[in-house]
């Protein structure tokens, strides 16, 4: 075995941070609390900026700047490493979905244009307006090419969603490779799979035929589309996946319905990540640290926005994740 | 001719003894030191009010370059270099060196890794800072062998006798 690099600093570093995340105690609290303010208090009380008196609806700027500034501490910490690129990669995909269909359909997007990608936004503007791909990753270049011929072909905005979604874990998956960190590549493959997964039940339940599904089949993940192929026409699917490591997800969730099953693929992915909690020494913190901050912003929004909607505290907390810490 | 004698020179030997026990368990000890200062430099940046528990931490991975300089210290005296008035002769010159090597290599090899245990303590203190005294447990835990290693090298030395 290969000795991996060790970095005592930035994992002590990490170490303490980690006592800044939500627990899940705290998390249900903010779920019982009566008015959005007092979970925006706590949320700075836990070290995230607090949103302007009165515009509660601005959270999401919040949000973002938490996860903006957790990407920067990580940059800071391990500037030569390049696994952050497998968190940063989905943010330039979401932009470039943003600018296609914004360029398709002649409309302003720019209100879903997020920041923290690897590529400035200026950047990807520039390249899809010259159609001139030449200084975006290769992966990238293809990926809109393919959405624009699709596009053109079929005059659906959902293709471009479909061409881009593939290549993001395309690139995800070889950004993985590239960081050489085992842990990094098996946390890919589960999200490529828990995505696979969860596509298989919708389309299912949206009565589509397998080819629609293999549109949208994730590459790199360790079920192979014979698989899902096989589960597909059955009324019993959990059977086909007794083999994999997704079995558990399955007999708990199939039949409780697409947002429980969704929180069960979340909660599998949090069990792999909390892994790296008892190592001292090498690069896994870090990733796991990335993945737990992102994964706490994503409950942190369920919650407000459904605060927002007046949902109540009882349904907000069955959707409230298993945490890092 | 000359140089072989040079280095069969009793005293010259035992130099060699006392420089392998401190050189490589001073080397174990810089290094353990080094990744135990960087773990706790981690916390203390986030963290200042840690540094008195962090430093007790940081400071166990360094007595294996003292044991080592202990050793060098009483070989050097043995054969005559510093104070002492017996020169080794070749074969004892041997036994000198011999004598060097528990320390020096148990020194350099648990001197890294008594860091890394230390490094690892770090991550308890900075999350649990009640729970220092089973961070340090697991740290001294390494020390043991470089006692052992320490002990070898003294009785050895202590057995020969120069002259």
């Amino acid at each position: 075995m290969a000795q991996q690099k060790i970095y005592p600093y930035a994992v002590a570093r990490i170490r303490v941070l980690e006592k800044n995340l939500l627990s899940k105690h705290t998390l249900n609290q903010m779920a019982d609390e009566k008015e959005v303010e007092s979970c925006l208090r706590t949320l700075t009380e836990y070290g995230y900026e607090s949103v302007p008196e009165g515009n509660v609806r601005e959270f999401e700027k919040v949000l973002s700047a938490e996860l903006n500034k957790t990407y920067a501490v990580i940059r800071e910490l391990v500037p030569e490493e390049n696994f952050i690129n497998i968190f940063l990669y989905k943010n330039d995909y979401q932009n470039l979905k943003v600018l296609l269909k914004e360029e398709v359909s002649k409309t302003d997007g720019s209100k879903y244009i997020v920041q923290g990608g690897t590529q400035p936004v200026e950047k990807l503007k520039k390249a899809i307006l010259e159609r001139n791909y030449i200084d975006l990753p290769e992966i990238m270049a293809e990926a809109i090419a393919e959405a624009l011929e699709l596009y053109s072909k079929t005059q659906s905005g959902q293709m471009i969603d479909i061409a881009l979604d593939r290549g993001a874990f395309r690139q995800m998956t070889e950004a993985a490779k590239k960081s050489n960190n085992p842990f990094a590549i098996g946390y890919t493959a589960r999200v490529c799979d828990l995505t696979n997964l969860k596509s298989f039940l919708r389309m299912r339940h949206m009565n589509k035929d397998f080819a629609a599904f293999m549109n949208v089949f994730a590459e790199g993940g360790s079920i192979s589309s014979s698989v899902f192929f096989g589960a597909y026409g059955t009324d019993n699917p959990s059977e086909h996946f007794k083999a994999t490591d997704y079995s558990q997800i399955f007999e708990d969730g199939y039949e409780k319905g697409f947002t429980e099953f969704e929180k069960l693929c979340d909660d599998f992915l949090m069990e792999y990540v909390k892994s790296a909690k008892y190592i001292a020494l090498t690069l896994e913190p870090l990733i796991a640290y990335l993945y737990a901050k992102e994964a706490e912003i994503k409950t942190v929004r369920i919650i407000l926005t459904s605060k927002l909607n007046h949902i109540s505290s009882e349904i907000i907390k069955e959707r409230v994740r298993e945490t890092y810490v | 001719m000359e140089f072989l004698s040079a280095i069969s020179d009793g005293q010259f030997l035992a130099i060699a003894g006392a420089a392998i026990a401190a050189l490589f368990a001073g080397m174990g000890s810089a290094k353990g030191t080094s990744i135990a200062g960087q773990a706790a430099a981690g916390v203390v940046t986030e963290d200042p009010s840690k540094f008195g528990q962090l430093l007790v931490l940081q400071l166990l991975p360094g007595t294996q370059g003292l044991y080592g300089f202990i050793i060098a210290f009483l070989i050097l005296s043995k054969a005559g270099i510093i104070g002492g008035e017996a020169i080794p002769t070749a074969s004892q010159g041997f036994q000198l060196l011999a004598a060097g090597l528990p320390i020096g290599l148990v020194g350099y090899v648990s001197g890294i890794y008594q860091g890394k245990a230390a490094a690892a303590g770090v991550g308890i203190v900075a999350k649990k800072p009640e729970e220092l005294g089973k961070a340090i447990t697991f740290a001294a835990i390494v020390e043991t062998y470089a006692l052992l290693g320490l002990l070898v090298s003294f009785l050895a030395y202590n057995g020969i006798t120069v002259g």
